[in-house]
C-alpha cells in the first residue's frame, strides 16, 4: 500500500509517548517495508522541517531520504487541486487531497479534523493513525 | 532503494535528539500540534503563491 503521512503524524511520531498510535504505525511501516511505501511533497517535508530544531531536521532529513524521496510540489496538476478547492477544502489542504490522488495513494494519514471530516467519494482513504494500524 | 536498517536508526536518533532537546511543538497538546501545523501550512502556502504572483 502506497501513503501519504500529514506533517501532524511526523509529529506524534516523532515526540513523547502520548501519542502512541503514530509511533507505532512508523515502526509498523517500516517493517513491514516490502508491502507498504510512503511518499512525501515538499509541502509536508517543509511543515515538518519549521516546527524541528536545526539538529532534528538534519536526522529527519536523513530518515525520509533513506525511505522516500521528496516529491516538488509543482508535479501536482493544477486541475486536481482545483477539483478539491471546488469541494470545500481550504487551497493548501485541496494541495495534499490533489498529491494523495495524483499518486495514487491509498490512504492519506492524519489526524487533522478538516481532512478527516470529508473522506467520502475520494479516491484514496482519509485515515488516523490508529485506524491505518488496522489496515496493515 | 531504501535502506530500512539506516532509517531505523534515523527515527531513533531523531526520537533521541527530540526528548533531550524538544522544540516547542512538542510540548504542546495534540490539538496545539494539530493548529500550528495548520498555520504552518498556510504561511507556506501564502509564501508559494506570493512567489507566483
Amino acid at each position: 500500500m502506497l501513503f501519504i503521512i500529514d506533517s501532524n503524524e511526523y509529529i506524534f511520531a516523532f515526540g513523547a509517548l502520548k501519542e502512541e498510535k503514530a509511533r507505532t504505525l512508523f515502526n509498523k511501516l517500516l517493517d513491514k517495508t516490502h508491502f507498504h511505501n510512503i511518499r512525501i511533497p515538499r509541502t509536508i517535508f517543509e511543515e515538518v522541517k519549521r516546527n524541528l530544531s536545526w539538529e532534528a531536521f538534519h536526522e529527519f532529513n536523513s530518515f525520509i531520504t533513506t525511505i522516500s524521496m521528496i516529491d516538488e510540489d509543482m508535479v501536482v496538476p493544477f486541475e486536481i487541486v482545483f477539483k478539491y478547492e471546488s469541494q470545500g477544502f481550504k487551497p493548501a489542504d485541496a494541495f495534499i487531497a490533489a498529491y494523495a490522488e495524483w499518486t495514487g495513494a491509498d490512504a492519506l494519514i492524519s489526524e487533522n479534523r478538516h481532512f478527516l471530516s470529508r473522506h467520502i467519494n475520494l479516491p484514496f482513504k482519509i485515515l488516523t493513525a490508529e485506524n491505518c494500524l488496522k489496515f496493515i | 532503494m531504501k535502506n530500512i536498517k539506516e532509517a531505523k536508526k534515523h527515527l531513533q536518533k531523531l526520537r533521541t535528539i527530540i526528548s533531550k532537546n524538544p522544540s516547542p511543538i512538542f510540548k504542546m497538546s495534540k490539538e496545539d500540534v494539530i493548529k500550528t501545523l495548520r498555520k504552518t501550512r498556510e504561511a507556506i502556502w501564502e509564501e508559494k503563491l506570493a512567489v507566483h504572483h
